[in-house]
Order: structure tokens, then C-alpha cells, then sequence
């Protein structure tokens, strides 16, 4: 058993070794792409100073000017550590081309396979992006200045996780619909877009109109984004953060067993020439 | 001329064939683009639950403001942002060759083989918000206004088409070029932005160098406030800049190519 073990956590040792050099292959483009991030963000930056210059705004649904700021500094780094960067796109394209042949004649679990992957990209992509992201964050550390970092970051880092993981699960569920699906472009689209919204990217998810907020937080995107950086900024608290941790968990259960059946499913489709 | 204008013509009857064997998908991209567009206005929404102006924008002048930037942005869609995205694939497959066989010029042919119908839908969605948002301000409705205001929005199209061009020209020396179309999206995220919110070196850059701030706000304003001619004189003379600029590179990088087993 502990042999097993051990040649599994070799296996996927080497996969993320792979992945890794193939992410470094990109460390330039992870690098513009870092940057350009830094367009919008300074977009947000100056559209909610022109929000709270505004008299009456001085306090938009609890938050203040640097709080908002802070939310939105504490996204770009969010985004940085545990977003999937066209995971989905390249799972779509191995089973489109059926390069998935390849992994169903090994010993190797695909999904295992995909997140070793994943982790080893979002790996270098953080190290690729960390000098800016540490020079934007010093520029504007005044904005932190009410954020008790000791005592929320723990329970922000481990939300962190379970976000990354959540992210990774909804990627892979939607890209099973390759086996079905000429393009997955449009569906991932619209997910990304009402994803986009419902996750806290534009706006943090209490601004919102209490019964709409309640609706939202219980969707999974909710726990992308919104509910780690919230955590962080001390927005949520107490009894909020378990059970926001339990749904968190739970949809990552959800998409997983999501995916998986998909997977089954596609495999009674899936036909592979020449490869 | 006339010639150019019948074999684009010809491509985009071409392009409407093809996308209609894919209906389903062509409804879908349609939907697509009408969520990406709703959560914008949702955005306005929200912001504007709180407060009453945001740098001089009134909560309607805002929604014209971002119905606007998707009318460009649809439209640049529509015609020839697929084409620019493309050109990488072209070089790295070599399959530019065929385009440098045909007796007309290779950027017209580059930037006019495909077109989405699917886009134009969308910009009669623009378009109906546009015009209940300039109903809703209200603004002094003129023919000269809306010729100017047309106008206007073209010239929009004709720099996100030249920003675009000079990023995918990158292609000739680089293999990843279709990285910068994120930094293209990042870009024009700032277009459907009040200029008047920015200040400093941002505001400057975004201005004057990189004009993402006067694509969307210039029509948006000129609709509202009438014909300003120190904003609009410059557009002109940027379009008419980039324009000639991004065809030069595009020359410049067509002496770089090499082609690619064939």
C-alpha cells in the first residue's frame, strides 16, 4: 500500500516537475499578462475615487475609500495565487484531439494529472508575478492600514485554497463538455460572465441589497473570490466564515462529482483516431 | 476602391454562409456577448444605488457612455477583430503565404477575411440602449448631432482596430503573440471608464497616448454636451496617426516573415 503510495506521489511529483517547465517556457507572457492586469485595476482604482469624492458617498454599503481599495488589491493577488489560466481551454483541447488516448493507456488519473498542472503553473505564475505584485501592494500598503493581518490571514489563506481548488473544479466540469461540444468557447463565456459578477471581481458582494446578497452567497462563485478577500478585510466573521468554509467545500464536492460522471460519460462517446 | 469594397463584400457573404451551418453556436456567442453587456449595465446599477454622479455622470449618461464603448467594441468585433486575432496562427503556420499570392493588398486581405454577423445583433442591442439612455438624459436630438456622433464612433473602431494590428504584428518575431490579446481586453476595459475620473500620468497616457479614454467618451459626450473640437479634433488626427502607423509595422514585420513548411 505504502509502495503505491509512493509511486503515485512520484508520478505526479514528475507531472508537476513537466508542468512547471512548460509554465516557465510562458514566464514572459505571464509576465505581460500580470502587467496589463495593472490596466483595470488602475480603472477601479480611479472609478471609485470618483465614486467616493461624490458627497453622499463617504460610505458605500460599509465601506469606506480604502477599504474598497484594499478589496481590490487584495483581488489582483487573489487572482495571481489561484485563478486557472485556460485550464479549461486545454483540457477541451486534449479530449478534442484526443490526446487524452495518451493519458487512458497509462496508469494515470486525468483529473490528478490536470490539477498537478494546474498547481505547477499557478506556482510560476505567482513567482513570475510576485516582484510587481509586492511593488504594487508596498505602494499602496496605506490602504491596509485597518486590516489586521495576523489575525485574518490564516482563515484568508486557507479560503485561498479551497478558492483555487473551487476554480480548478468548475473549469474541469465545464471543459467535459468538450466530448459533446464542437467549441466550449461560448459556454465557458457566459459562465465566465455571470462567474465575473457573482464572484466579487467587480464589486465586493455586500454593496448588494440584502435579499439579493443572501441569493448570492449561497452560489458557488461566491467562494472565489469574494468570500477569501472578505475574510481577509474582516468583512465576514464569526459563525459566517464555518459555514461559508462548509458551502465552500461542498460545491467543491459538487463540481468534482461533477466532472467525474462527465468524464464517464464522455468516455462511453469518445472515439480516438490515429493518435 | 470599388474593387476592394466588392471582394469584402464577397468575404462577407462568405463569412455569413459559413456561421449560418453553426446556428446553435451562433446564438450562443450572442448570448455571450448580451451577458458581458448586462453586467456592465448591472455594474452602473449598483454603483449608482449608492450615489447620484460619478465624476459628472449622471446615471443615464453613464449607461450611454458604456452602451457606446460596446457599440465600438461590437462593431470592431464584427469586421475585423477575429482577422486580427488570427494573424498569429497565419505566420506561425505559414498559411500568410496565400495571402501574399493574391494581387491585392495583404493587410486589407488580413483584416477583412472573416466576419461575425453574430456581432451586428449586438450592436443593434448597443444601439436601442443608446438611444433609450439618450432619450432618458435627454439629449437634443439633431441630424448633425447623429452624423456626428457616428462619425465619431467609427473613428473609435479605426483606433481599436490599429491598437489591435500593432499588438498582433508582434507575431512576426514572437510565437506567444496571441498573449496580448488579454492586454488588448485589458485595455478597452478602460474605454467604457468617464475620463474626467482620471488624473495624473493615467489620465495623460490613456488620453493622448493610448486613447482607450476618448474612443467610448468623446461620441458619448459629443451626443450629450454637443461638438467639442479640442477632444474630437485629436481623435481624428490619432485615428489618422495609428492608422498609417500600425500599417507601416505591419510592412515592417511582413519583411520579417519567413513562412513555415510549405
Amino acid at each position: 500500500m505504502t509502495a503505491v503510495l509512493r509511486q503515485q506521489m512520484t508520478l505526479y511529483s514528475r507531472i508537476f516537475s513537466l508542468g512547471m517547465q512548460n509554465s516557465l517556457v510562458y514566464r514572459w507572457n505571464f509576465l505581460v499578462r500580470a502587467l496589463a492586469g495593472l490596466v483595470p485595476l488602475a480603472g477601479s482604482l480611479f472609478l471609485w475615487k470618483a465614486v467616493f469624492s461624490e458627497p453622499e458617498s463617504t460610505n458605500f454599503s460599509g465601506y469606506d475609500y480604502h477599504l474598497m481599495m484594499a478589496y481590490f488589491l487584495t483581488l489582483i493577488v487573489m487572482d495571481a495565487l489561484t485563478s486557472p489560466v485556460e485550464d479549461d481551454f486545454a483540457i477541451a483541447r486534449d479530449i478534442k484531439d484526443g490526446k487524452i488516448s495518451q493519458v487512458l493507456l497509462k496508469p494515470i488519473d486525468y483529473f490528478t494529472y490536470r490539477v498537478s498542472l494546474f498547481l505547477a503553473s499557478r506556482l510560476i505564475y505567482s513567482a513570475v508575478v510576485l516582484l510587481p505584485t509586492i511593488a504594487v501592494l508596498y505602494a499602496f500598503r496605506h490602504f491596509f492600514s485597518g486590516v489586521h493581518v495576523g489575525e485574518t490571514l490564516p482563515l484568508a489563506l486557507v479560503a485561498a485554497l479551497g478558492s483555487a481548488f473551487l476554480q480548478f473544479t468548475i473549469a474541469y466540469a465545464s471543459a467535459m463538455l468538450a466530448f459533446w461540444l464542437l467549441d466550449i468557447g461560448s459556454v465557458v463565456f457566459i459562465l465566465f460572465s455571470v462567474e465575473y459578477i457573482a464572484s466579487g471581481h467587480i464589486f465586493p458582494l455586500d454593496v448588494l441589497p440584502a435579499p439579493v446578497y443572501a441569493v448570492v452567497r449561497l452560489l458557488p462563485f461566491a467562494y472565489e473570490y469574494y468570500f477569501p478577500v472578505g475574510i481577509f478585510l474582516d468583512r465576514i466573521h464569526g459563525a459566517e466564515i464555518w459555514q461559508g468554509f462548509l458551502l465552500q467545500w461542498a460545491w467543491i464536492a459538487f463540481f468534482y462529482g461533477l466532472g467525474l460522471s462527465l468524464w464517464r460519460r464522455g468516455l462511453r462517446h469518445y472515439t480516438s483516431v490515429g493518435n | 476602391m470599388l474593387r476592394y469594397l466588392r471582394i469584402w463584400l464577397a468575404q462577407m457573404r462568405y463569412s455569413l454562409a459559413r456561421e449560418m451551418q453553426f446556428k446553435g453556436n451562433f446564438i450562443l456567442w450572442i448570448i455571450v456577448e448580451l451577458c458581458w453587456f448586462a453586467l456592465q449595465l448591472a455594474f452602473i446599477g449598483v454603483l449608482y444605488f449608492n450615489v447620484k454622479e460619478i465624476a459628472g455622470w449622471s446615471g443615464w449618461q453613464m449607461v450611454l457612455l458604456v452602451s457606446t464603448s460596446h457599440l465600438v467594441q461590437q462593431l470592431f468585433q464584427a469586421f475585423v477583430m477575429i482577422n486580427c486575432m488570427n494573424l498569429p496562427e497565419l505566420v506561425q503556420t505559414g498559411r500568410l503565404d496565400f495571402f501574399l499570392a493574391q494581387p491585392v493588398s495583404t493587410r486589407f486581405l488580413v483584416s477583412t477575411r472573416a466576419f461575425e454577423p453574430g456581432s451586428i445583433v449586438n450592436c443593434l442591442m448597443a444601439v436601442i440602449v443608446c438611444v433609450y439612455a439618450a432619450c432618458k438624459i435627454p439629449v437634443p436630438f439633431s441630424p448633425v448631432n447623429i452624423a456626428l456622433y457616428v462619425f465619431l464612433v467609427v473613428l473609435g473602431v479605426v483606433v481599436h482596430y490599429s491598437f489591435m494590428m500593432f499588438l498582433m504584428t508582434m507575431s512576426f518575431w514572437m510565437t506567444r503573440a496571441q498573449g496580448f490579446v488579454h492586454t488588448y481586453y485589458n485595455l478597452f476595459q478602460l474605454a467604457r471608464l468617464p475620463r474626467e475620473a482620471f488624473r495624473g500620468v493615467v489620465a495623460v497616457v490613456f488620453t493622448w497616448a493610448i486613447p482607450m479614454l476618448l474612443v467610448a467618451n468623446v461620441p458619448a459626450r459629443t451626443l450629450i454636451d454637443g461638438f467639442g473640437w479640442k477632444e474630437a479634433g485629436y481623435l481624428v488626427a490619432i485615428t489618422v496617426v495609428t492608422f498609417i502607423a500600425s500599417g507601416r509595422f505591419f510592412e515592417y514585420g511582413l519583411k520579417h516573415y519567413t513562412s513555415a513548411s510549405s
